[in-house]
């Protein structure tokens, strides 16, 4: 590899890096509990975090790690900002304001990464902002998803999936009565489940979650 | 890349139309000038008409060279600035960059000093790096940087010179006071200049967290907490004899919804640094359904719009919250607290930018709410130490007339009518209604039973390690919080050196309840005895491990040997402040627990007994009868 950087990692099994005290106070720090990855996610932005929830709702991610490795380059140390499985492909991510990079480092991981069988890749921030509204929305859906992990729905989800394939679009207050959240907890889930994996779709990205929200199969 | 006129007028086809070109308002030029760019419009627009030179300078006895003149300097130019336009148009208007083409002047050939400044900084080498350098040191507080004085900037400027050899005779030595101007102009617009790039550097990363995306209730809740500006006083009796202490600031902590405004929860812990129990605590508070006081400050009454969510609400006990903002708080970076918000509520945790009181606005002006109470009072310590509503240094001899049980009498009814006042910036809502109107109307997010239940009860638990030291002829042990419990269920091989979950209530963990983590109930397991002697906190333990490690204390009852110390140290408002603390805790009893069927609690007071400890009495006037011992007992 003809690079002025040499390029070094401590393991290369992508596991989140804690972040140290001093770091989480210098920083705007966000934790949350995922599903794609399943531990308390740290995020050290905003735009991070909504880039994970946007990871969550793309059927086409299979798991994702937050701040997955370490690299030592030259004689500093870098923590990419996620490592993603997507269609069985890997890819190391790190976002920058207009995605920019140092081009040292950059061309340096490029073919780092290639060497490794990923794909290293610099995303803005401004693009993951453009879709805040659906970020929005599937942390919710993260937030009521991982609450309730414990809760059965494989007979809602089924009798719902049915009904999706007789009827086009279903709008969520047909499904669940606004009036009576506890009762219709498990339809709800079943409902979000399916979403989650892409089953079915609403348009997430235009509008915030509300009972008027419609949703349809994925054929 | 130089474009004339022509080129420019085939490259933009639209300014041949004059009214295409950009508009100056008249009033904007100097009058003296007014005329002659009124002139110059004139000509140019009949230039664009294709109206022949000699026609325009007949009428406007103009020469064709001056028409010609005008015409390039407005519409020629570099690609990279573009041409001049309407601004060329007016007199005397400088559309370049001025250039010194002469040599400098020197003391054989004087040539002013026009645009002299501009040309050093050119052509000497280092000096307009240097000079940026020292601006640079000032604006990013650097410590060897120094304040910026046009005096001490030009000596700056001339030590530069001197490292570039620059000759003597030559500008700026030629003509001092032009140079120094120069320098002292160049000093406060290149400060500016790069004042403004750094703030630009950092405002590229803002982005504006839009309000409409709060839509749902809950969405953004946030917390902080202030030490409460005001001492109180309690009164102590001992063997009958009171003594009336004055008692150390305690701390307030506070929830509020970010979009409705609400005060969610509050609680007011007698102590002046909040840890992490205290947070979890006054989180766990929004939830459980708030029952008001049993008032003992005659002529106080709730009014009939006081009230909480979690009592006014139906269902409130099971709404999720969305994003909890707190501040860089050590309690905050705790894992207790960030356990109970990512794993027990799983709501996303938002530790914000430090010094940044303002990303918190709405709980900081709730808090400000909940002061301006405590500022009115006579023995407040006001905002700051130099602050005219302070406690003055005779009525600071005595204890105050303001007893704790006053003040959390009137904290509660402030804030909880709060709560029920209609305000301006809510559309006239009261930001309880707006909260209610939302919930009935909003999809937000519910907690399942099971975590409706843990938050709603008092038991906690955590997992320990079941040990077994062989050499020390010992039962099998766990250490709960520094000290080793036993118990009959524990004596189990299969247990040893196994994780186990022990749950306990939240005022009391002079015994645990075992479990495996399968669920399997192992069985009861008891603190040693010189921790029996009364109930007491997971809180209270740490302290009073720390004060017998300090103070090297061994007795057979370790709390009534903390108590007791602290009962000698009575007359310090710290100590009291903890005696209050310990004493509610020694003499509380577990709260009832809480049906879920029937969340909406009409606003009846709690029975006296439940609350209130009986050593501490409210005031009567039979108080002053009971002789007052202030000596030191």
């Amino acid at each position: 590899m003809n690079s002025p950087h040499s390029i070094k990692w401590d393991s290369c099994v992508p596991t989140q890096n804690p972040t140290p005290l001093a770091f989480r106070k210098r920083c705007d720090y966000y934790e949350q509990k995922m599903l794609k990855y399943d531990e308390v996610c740290s995020f050290h932005s905003r735009t991070e975090l909504y880039h994970a929830a946007l990871l969550e709702g793309d059927p086409s991610v299979g798991y994702y790690v937050p701040q997955p490795f370490r690299f030592r380059i030259g004689k500093k140390i870098y923590v990419p900002d996620v490592f993603v499985v997507r269609n069985g492909r890997r890819y190391l991510l790190e976002l920058k304001p207009r995605a920019e990079f140092t081009p040292d480092w950059l061309e340096a991981l490029k073919q780092y990464c290639h060497f490794q069988n990923m794909t290293f890749e610099v995303i803005s921030n401004e693009s993951v902002h453009e879709r805040e509204q659906g970020a929005i929305n599937w942390l919710e859906i993260v937030r009521l998803l991982a609450s309730c992990r414990d809760i059965n729905t494989q007979t809602q989800e089924d009798e719902l999936w049915k009904r999706f394939l007789i009827e086009q679009r279903i709008p969520l207050h047909a499904l669940i009565n606004p009036t009576d959240r506890m009762n219709d907890l498990e339809i709800e889930l079943a409902l979000f489940r399916l979403l989650h994996r892409g089953r079915i779709q609403a348009q997430l990205d235009t509008q915030a979650l509300s009972y008027d929200i419609e949703f349809s199969a994925c054929i | 890349m130089y474009i004339s006129w022509k080129e420019q007028l085939s490259l933009r086809p639209e300014l041949n139309q004059f009214k295409n070109w950009p508009y100056i308002d008249i009033q904007t030029i100097n009058k003296r000038k007014r005329g002659q760019f009124l002139r110059n419009k004139q000509i140019v627009q009949a230039v664009l008409d294709g109206i022949p030179y000699d026609i325009i300078s007949k009428k406007y006895t103009i020469s064709q060279a001056q028409i010609s003149h005008l015409i390039r300097r407005a519409l020629s130019g570099t690609d990279e600035e573009g041409p001049a336009l309407t601004k060329a148009l007016i007199p005397y208007y400088r559309i370049e960059k001025s250039n010194r083409t002469s040599q400098l002047s020197t003391l054989q050939a004087p040539t002013g000093a026009a645009c002299a400044f501009q040309s050093l900084l050119a052509n000497v080498k280092g000096l307009k790096e240097g000079l940026d350098r020292v601006i640079k040191a000032k604006l990013e507080d650097k410590r060897y940087a120094q304040n910026l004085k046009p005096s001490w900037f030009y000596g700056q400027f001339r030590q530069l010179l001197r490292q570039a050899n620059w000759p003597l005779d030559t500008y700026p030595y030629t003509e001092e006071r032009e140079a120094y101007e120069s320098v002292r102009v160049y000093l406060h617009r290149r400060t500016d200049e790069l004042r403004i790039r750094r703030l630009e550097k950092s405002m590229r990363h803002y982005f504006t967290h839009s309000p409409a995306n709060r839509l749902h209730p809950l969405s953004e809740v946030q917390l902080d907490e202030q030490t409460y500006d005001v001492q109180q006083s309690v009164t102590l009796v001992i063997d009958n004899c009171a003594s009336t202490l004055r008692v150390a600031r305690t701390s307030l902590l506070i929830t509020t919804d970010v979009d409705t405004k609400c005060i969610l929860s509050y609680s007011l812990e007698l102590t002046g640094h909040p840890a992490q129990s205290d947070v979890e605590r006054c989180l766990k508070s929004i939830h459980r359904p708030w029952q008001p006081r049993t008032l003992v400050t005659p002529g106080l009454a709730y009014p009939p719009i006081a009230g909480f969510p979690s009592s006014s609400i139906d269902g409130f006990s099971s709404m999720g919250i969305g994003e909890i903002q707190m501040d860089n708080a050590l309690a905050h970076h705790a894992n207790r607290t960030r356990a109970y918000v990512s794993r027990t509520l799983f709501a996303t945790l938002n530790l914000g930018k430090p010094r940044s009181p303002k990303d918190r606005n709405w709980v900081e002006l709730a808090i400000k709410t909940a002061s301006d109470l405590g500022h009115q009072f006579a023995s407040t310590t006001g905002s700051h130490v130099r602050d005219p509503k302070k406690e003055s240094h005779k009525n600071r001899k005595r204890p105050p007339l303001l007893t704790l049980k006053i003040l959390e009498d009137c904290l509660d009814v402030v804030i909880s009518t709060y709560n029920g006042v209609v305000q301006a910036q809510l559309g006239g809502y009261s930001p309880l209604d707006l909260l209610k109107e939302k919930t009935s109307t909003r999809w937000f997010r519910c907690l399942p039973i099971h975590l409706t239940q843990s938050i709603l009860s008092n038991i906690n638990s955590k997992r320990v390690t079941v040990r077994w030291l062989k050499h020390e002829h010992r039962a099998p042990h766990v250490v709960f919080y520094s000290v080793r419990y036993q118990g009959n269920g524990l004596n189990n091989v299969t247990c040893i050196n196994q994780e186990i979950k022990v749950t306990y209530p939240e005022n009391d963990i002079r015994v645990l309840k075992a479990y495996t983590l399968s669920g399997e109930y192992i069985g009861e397991l008891y603190a040693p005895k010189s921790w029996q002697s009364h109930p007491h906190s997971v809180k209270t333990r740490q302290y009073v491990m720390k004060f017998t490690k300090k103070e090297r204390i061994g007795t057979a009852d370790i709390l009534s040997a903390y108590f007791g110390y602290l009962l000698k140290e009575k007359n310090n408002p710290s100590s009291a402040r903890e005696i209050v603390r310990i004493f509610r805790e020694f003499s509380s009893v577990s709260p009832p627990s809480v049906n879920l069927s029937d969340s909406r609690h009409e606003l009846q007071p709690t029975p006296q007994s439940d609350r209130e400890p009986a050593a501490f009495p409210d005031w009567t006037p039979e108080l002053s009868r009971i002789p007052t011992d202030e000596r030191n007992r």
